[in-house]
């Protein structure tokens, strides 16, 4: 049995649910909590066993845009005491205009566990953990808001090669190991195993639009691959997609063992690399790589190549004809220029690594201070940022962390995480963003000036976190009072 | 252990709290919208032949491999099409709208072009607006004919304008104008023609304006 599923559906849902942001939270690096091997897997928690129930044990959620905050689109007008906004009369809307940039990237990041746990033997720590991960960004030209907002001028070109979209749904299968090499090093490694559930992603474009009283001219490449599990595309006789078809899903998706064959169907592999090096007592250097791998998508492929140009030089009239609707006209000529072909070929997606340098500082056992290096190598290009950390651990129940991004204009964020045991219960809460300012709206606290937002917490049952114990077992003649 | 509990949430009731700018009430949002826009863009493009302007079927007499048609045109022979504005120009402030147009005419007989400002709810057309430089010439002569009447179709030209909008033509577009109408004129005229059946009259108009549409968002809209 099949079902009709309207195509502007299922692009909405596949904008809404996108992403590709940087997809950790760093505050986390140093925090005394066991996900912290999700950001090195050489760090070793200092419970000898840990156990990640389904869900409630981490879930991250992730949501930032680099263009606008609710500050930029309302505030009050200390005359009228109104909120206005920038598109009232009293206001010009190129302060609005000034707020994007080039490409402007809206996205949304969500990981939430399945199942985790660790355990250590000896010198060796194993890690195991199964994450469902959502990663959604939807991008859009700054020159688009131009030409919506203040129109268009004779002989203008806009560049919308920044329009994308790159959504992907996952599992994530890793089991790490991590092994002290003596007092001063530990290295760490996890492989991943990955699933694909479904991907939306778009490349390669290279669009622009000429302006003028006499064409308008669209030239579009445009490369779009996608896996999207029971759905059946409208094709052409290209094997391109068909925009005036309908996209068709099979009801029977829902069956389990359908869903076994689709989540084999698109497999993938990583790998997280990782070390600390303590030179000296007081000071501990770390590296991580993480996110080094790809998924090959096999089922319900489809990949579309658009590559064309369309000239607009007005509505075709016939003076006898009285039916003329001119932005239905508009509209017909624009799909039937949009000439697509595709095939069904198996194709990759890599997932976007990251790079973690940094170093702290023991000023005593019970705190220390640093700085990180993250790198985020993202589709939309490379981003580095230097983070300032402390962390202090006043009692060995509790560990709070805090990081601070000085640089970076809009970027300055500032994190705060915390981590309490409480017998064998670990709670924890950590976000890199945390807002400075709020505005009461409806009575409801809004972080007003915040583009980003990350968060991270979760419960773990943790056994063996005693170290005075394990110490006093294993060596009573000394004991040092670290986690 | 409770104690620093407390402090901790306390810490953090305080900080949201102390850091609370401003306190907003939607019900408080002014709804007064204004969009100021500049536009350039071709608008309608055609190519007419004989039976188009003419409105009646002509086909019987049209003979194909270039034999002619004769025609003794005594009546004027007129075209209209009508472009309804709906709601398009209500609240819209325009600065200036220059009409951009080009045509190219084989007929062995001049044809006039303009347009009519019409009020729907009047019933009358308000404004006229002419394509031609001089309102008492015809803005498109007879192509030029050879000495069996034919015309030379090398010599047939693409003739370009603009007009602009004065501002009176602008009040009345924005204040009373429900519909544009597009008039296509033969004028009378005397005498033989010969019509080939490729013959044709192409038209292009492109707008190029700029104006600010105010309005204010309801709970309806």
């Amino acid at each position: 049995m099949r079902f009709k599923l309207h195509k502007n559906i299922i692009l909405i849902v596949l904008v809404m649910l996108s992403m590709q942001g940087k997809a950790q939270v760093h505050t986390m690096y140093y925090l005394p909590v066991p996900q912290a091997h999700r950001l090195n897997p050489a760090t070793q928690p200092g419970c000898d066993f840990f156990l990640g129930l389904p869900v409630g044990s981490s879930v991250y959620i992730e949501t930032y845009n680099n263009s606008i905050s609710f500050d930029d689109l309302f505030w009050r007008d200390p005359e009228s005491n109104l909120i206005i906004h920038p598109l009232h009369p009293s206001q010009n809307p190129e302060d609005l205009l000034a707020k994007f940039s080039k490409e402007n990237t809206f996205a949304t990041n969500a990981y939430i566990n399945l199942l985790s746990f660790g355990f250590r033997v000896r010198s060796l720590y194993f890690t195991f953990n199964a994450t469902s991960r959502l990663d959604e960004s939807f991008s859009f030209p700054g020159d688009l808001m131009q030409f919506l907002i203040r129109g268009n001028s004779n002989g203008e070109t806009f560049d919308l090669s920044a329009f994308g979209i790159n959504s992907t749904e996952y599992i994530e299968y890793a089991v790490g190991v991590s092994r002290q090499f003596g007092d001063q090093l530990t290295v760490g490694i996890k492989p991943k195993l990955l699933t694909g559930v479904g991907t939306l992603n778009s490349r390669n474009n290279n669009i622009s639009l000429y302006t003028s009283y006499e064409e308008w001219i669209l030239n579009s490449q445009m490369e779009i691959s996608m896996s999207l599990p029971g759905v059946s595309y409208p094709l052409n006789e290209n094997g391109g997609l068909d925009l005036e078809g309908e996209f068709l899903v099979d009801s029977s998706i829902s069956n389990p063992s359908k869903w076994q064959t689709l989540l084999m169907g698109n497999l993938g592999f990583g790998i997280d690399l990782g070390a600390h090096y303590r030179p000296i007592d007081e000071l501990e250097l770390s590296l991580s790589v993480l996110n080094l791998g790809y998924i090959k998508w096999k089922n319900y492929v489809h990949n579309a190549t658009l590559d064309g140009s369309f000239t607009f030089d007005g509505v075709e009239v016939s003076i006898n004809d009285t039916s003329t609707n001119f932005l239905n006209n508009i509209t017909d000529t624009i799909l039937a220029s949009l000439d697509f072909t595709g095939n069904s070929n198996a194709f990759k997606t890599f997932l976007s690594p990251s790079i973690y340098v940094g170093g702290r500082y023991f000023i005593t056992h019970k705190l220390d201070v640093g700085g990180l290096t993250r790198i985020d190598f993202t589709p939309a290009g490379t981003q580095a940022s230097l983070i300032l950390m402390a962390n202090w651990r006043p009692i060995s129940m509790v560990g709070l962390s805090a990081s601070y991004r000085p640089f970076g204009g809009t970027h300055q964020t500032f994190g705060l995480g915390a981590s309490l045991r409480l017998g064998p219960v670990n709670l924890y809460v950590v976000s890199d963003y945390v807002p400075t300012s709020y505005k009461m709206v409806n009575n409801f606290p809004v972080p007003s000036s915040q583009k980003y937002f990350n968060l991270r917490a979760g419960l773990n049952l943790v056994f063996g976190c005693n170290e005075r114990k394990k110490l006093m077992k294993d060596k009573p003649m000394y004991y040092i009072d670290e986690y | 252990m409770k104690i620093s509990r407390i402090l901790t949430f306390l810490a953090i009731v305080i900080m949201i709290v102390s850091c609370v700018k401003d306190e907003f009430n939607f019900d408080d949002l002014s709804k007064e919208v204004r969009l100021e826009r500049e536009i350039a863009m071709p608008l309608i493009k055609g190519e007419l032949v004989f039976e188009d302007i003419n409105n009646e079927s002509w086909d019987s007499l049209i003979i194909t491999g270039g034999d002619t048609i004769k025609l003794y045109l005594i009546d004027e022979i007129e075209q209209t099409d009508t472009l309804p504005l709906g709601e398009l120009i209500e609240n819209l402030d325009l600065e200036y709208i220059n009409l951009h147009h080009s045509f190219t005419n084989m007929f062995p007989v001049g044809v006039d072009v303009h347009l009519y400002l019409h009020d729907s709810i009047a019933g009358q057309n308000i404004d006229t607006i002419y394509l031609s430089q001089n309102h008492n010439e015809i803005l498109l002569p007879p192509a030029e004919v050879d000495e069996d009447g034919l015309v030379i179709e090398e010599l047939v030209q693409l003739r370009e304008g603009v007009v602009e909008f004065d501002d009176e033509a602008l009040d009345n577009l924005m204040e009373r104008t429900t519909h544009i109408v597009f008039i296509i004129n033969v004028p009378p005229t005397s005498g033989l023609v010969k019509i080939l059946d490729h013959y044709l009259l192409s038209l292009k108009l492109g707008i190029e304006g700029k104006g600010a549409y105010t309005t204010t968002l309801d709970s309806n809209n």
